[in-house]
């Protein structure tokens, strides 16, 4: 009996350095340099255009009298959308006790925080000069969305860091304690951010109750943040925006949005970090599944924000609409329509489709389709305004980003997977603590039956 | 081998999946930025398009000319936005030119006449204006022509034993440079209100032999907190005249009382006067959450003191 134990444990030992090894994080491979060089090249050449703009004014973008809104703040609106899987699957998954999740946190709370970094920095683009975000903590009302918008963003970000940080901190002392043959300064990091974890059950207790406070706290902030970020349109009197189903339906499109990232992200780095054994096709049929669902939901609400406007086709709403419908934005709107939600819908829908492979780029339709629906909520309206404006040049009555607005977003898009990149090669993506604690557990679970 | 092409073709297919989507959604962004026409086209490939040509002079001093550009959209004349038009005066010559506008929205470019441009200095003193369509990619060329006659509308306002009266003078300038009353002619009276103007009568009143209209103005009118009304005087489409108008601000309306208590903390009043119910809601939200935000901070520095103070437990991973 004695020798079964010993042996057990030993097994026991195997396994965890096993997993350990599978998970720590590596180096840039050839094609992971190529990557980080491709997006350092994007950001770089987004910087050159930005301080172009810092030193030049607005003009350079295509924004003018009608378009005041252009594409930083439909990448905006992309970026707060993106964020709120971290509260989807580190906390509404949590507290409804599914499991199978424990690969997929890391990976989506790394995704939440470089979106809404992004966020914050894309709003600050939109500004034209940086110093004036002083403006809008110096001269902030309380009555205005925008102040609220600052609050909540400001917010989010911090418990999304910490969602990110407390369940890091046992992998953190791990790596600090088994990661041989790294640079001191990454080293001198790991222990520092480690707080001096060294698995007391104290430590491990105020930690999970910690994890189950911010659980259930980032919840109603997620639905805060892009609530909020709905009624900065919503507050509006504008056709397409002035609608009472604005709040739910950026909620919606958000949890699709940011389940369509976790999916392409849990594709390539189960492929290129060769985790095949950790996220498996059943991680992959369950984001399916709930891609579904979260799908069904949105669709409801696209339903409804355009079928009751179209019924009543009131004067002011009926060019916007018309214009989406069969005008001039018209194959954008469908393309959105049927390529970022429908098409999905139905590859998801069958077994096959569940698969890794079809997954990864039904996610690809999704994010694609995403940020062009945010562009289709955005832009459009602003071509209708109430009050018709006069005496402007033709050109200022329709939008179309100029190459440096482009170059701008493309930067700000990369440097969020920038971010997810340098998280994914300090840290494990996949927590290596729980992932050891929930195979023994399991094995002990195997055992007993 | 066989995995190897397995993990190629699934690179390949990843890829090409994602470049047809980016590509279907980036040629769907190249078409919506196309703009739409269905107009009615001539010989050339370019459409037909009419020009309405109106002059309007306010106060007697700011003239203006404001051109509207036309086509035919599904049977129906719709107005072409971005259309540059030139306007000129007598003749449609380079020397004669006035300036130019584009049209907005609605198809109206707008063109406020230089000085020189709205004085005659002998007779006749009529004033012949065009506006021209020229060279344009999508229309034929175009052009409008108006006539229109020097004239003075004057508006005086009068209080006599508690009635106040409008007073009207319509007058042109005859042949020999005389101005002289112009009888029976409509003009409407408004009072401007926050968005657009509120007529005092149902029908408009029409000037006498003199040229003149007296017309009794109403004393329950609302004004600003000072009571003052801006009342306008307009002479709308005159075959010879064009539109004339007269606008004359003074204090005949009953001053608008506001009550500073109601009115102090609102939704659109500055922040220091915003409303205590949302500056309480905010506050408490706030603190709530941070509240939480800073307990579970302190957490942390427990887990490093807890760190410090006893040795670490061997073997646990």
């Amino acid at each position: 009996m004695k020798t079964k134990t010993h042996l057990s444990a030993e097994q026991k030992n195997a396994h965890s350095d096993a997993i350990s090894r599978d998970l720590m994080p590596r180096p840039f491979g050839r094609l992971g340099q190529l990557w980080v060089a491709t997006l350092v090249i994007i950001c770089a050449v987004g910087l050159f255009f930005y301080i172009d703009q810092v030193r030049n004014g607005l003009g350079i973008t295509a924004l003018r009298d009608y378009a005041t809104w252009g594409i930083y703040i439909a990448n905006f609106v992309f970026f707060v959308a993106i964020s709120l899987v971290g509260s989807l699957i580190s906390a509404i998954l949590k507290l409804s006790g599914a499991r199978w999740r424990t690969p997929l946190t890391r990976i989506s709370e790394m995704i939440a925080v470089s979106s809404i970094i992004f966020a914050a920095i894309v709003i600050v683009v939109d500004m034209g000069r940086p110093d004036r975000f002083l403006n809008v903590v110096l001269h902030a009302r309380i009555q205005s969305p925008i102040t609220w918008d600052v609050i909540v963003i400001s917010t989010y970000l911090v418990i999304s860091l910490l969602l990110l940080y407390l369940p890091l901190i046992p992998d953190l002392a791990l790596m600090r304690d088994q990661f041989k043959g790294i640079p001191g300064w990454q080293h001198k990091l790991y222990k520092m951010l480690a707080l001096g974890w060294n698995h007391q059950p104290e430590q491990e207790r105020i930690l999970r109750r910690s994890e189950q406070i911010l659980a259930v706290l980032i919840i109603p902030v997620a639905f805060g943040i892009h609530t909020v970020t709905s009624w900065l349109f919503a507050t509006t009197l504008r056709p397409g925006w002035d609608s009472t189903n604005f709040g739910p339906y950026f909620v919606s499109g958000a949890f699709m949005v940011g389940a369509g990232g976790v999916i392409a992200a849990m594709f390539i780095f189960r492929t290129f970090y060769k985790l095949e054994h950790y996220i498996t096709d059943k991680h992959f049929s369950y984001m399916g599944k709930l891609l579904v669902l979260l799908s069904l939901v949105y669709l409801y609400f696209n339903i409804n924000e355009y079928f009751v406007p179209a019924y009543k086709m009131k004067a002011q709403e009926s060019a916007h609409l018309k214009e989406l419908f069969y005008g001039s934005y018209a194959p954008l709107f469908w393309a959105v329509q049927v390529f970022g939600m429908i098409i999905p819908l139905i590859v998801l829908m069958f077994k096959k489709g569940r698969k890794p492979l079809p997954m990864f780029v039904v996610s690809i339709f999704v994010i694609v389709g995403a940020w062009f629906k945010r562009f289709l909520i955005v832009i459009p309206t602003l071509g209708h305004p109430y009050i018709p404006m006069t005496r402007v040049p033709e050109s200022w009555q329709h939008y179309f980003p100029t190459f440096k607005e482009w170059w701008i977003t493309a930067a700000t898009l990369a440097g969020a997977l920038l971010i997810v990149t340098i998280l994914a090669r300090l840290f494990p993506i996949i927590p290596i603590t729980e992932t050891i604690e929930e195979a023994e557990l399991a094995e002990g679970e195997k055992q007993t039956s | 081998m066989t995995h190897i092409n397995k993990i190629n073709s699934i690179r390949c297919a990843g890829k090409c999946g994602f470049l047809w989507a980016v590509a279907l959604l980036c040629a769907a962004t190249t078409a919506f930025a196309q703009s739409e026409s269905d107009t009615t086209g001539t010989d050339t490939g370019k459409s037909e398009a009419s020009i309405e040509l109106k002059y309007t002079e306010a106060n007697n001093k700011t003239k203006m000319l404001e051109a509207t550009v036309k086509t035919k959209v599904d049977g129906s004349w719709q107005g072409v936005s971005g259309i540059a038009v030139k306007f000129y005066r007598d003749e449609a010559t380079p020397e004669k030119l006035l300036g130019t506008s584009a049209s907005n929205n609605k198809g109206s470019a707008i063109l406020i006449l230089p000085e020189a441009a709205g004085k005659q200095t002998g007779p006749p003193f009529e004033y012949k204006f065009l506006a021209a369509l020229e060279n344009n990619d999508r229309f034929e060329d175009s052009e409008e022509e108006i006539t229109v006659t020097e004239a003075g509308l004057d508006m005086t306002l009068e209080e006599e034993d508690s009635v106040r009266q409008v007073h009207i003078v319509l007058t042109e300038t005859d042949a020999q440079g005389k101005e002289v009353p112009v009888k029976e002619v409509e003009v409407s009276l408004f009072v401007k209100r926050m968005f657009g103007l509120l007529p005092l009568s149902d029908h408009p009143e029409t000037t006498d032999e003199n040229g003149e209209i007296l017309a009794e103005f109403p004393a329950d009118l609302r004004g600003d907190t000072a009571g003052n009304l801006v009342i306008v005087a307009k002479i709308e489409d005159h075959e010879k005249f064009g539109n004339l108008e007269f606008s004359r601000k003074i204090n005949w309306g009953i001053p608008l009382q506001i009550d500073p208590e109601k009115n102090a903390r609102e939704l659109w009043s500055s922040r220091a006067n915003a409303p205590v119910y949302l500056i309480v809601i905010v506050n408490s939200m706030l603190i709530g959450i941070w509240g939480v935000i800073f307990y579970i901070l302190f957490q942390a520095y427990k887990i490093i003191k807890l760190g410090r103070s006893k040795a670490p437990v061997p073997d646990k991973i």
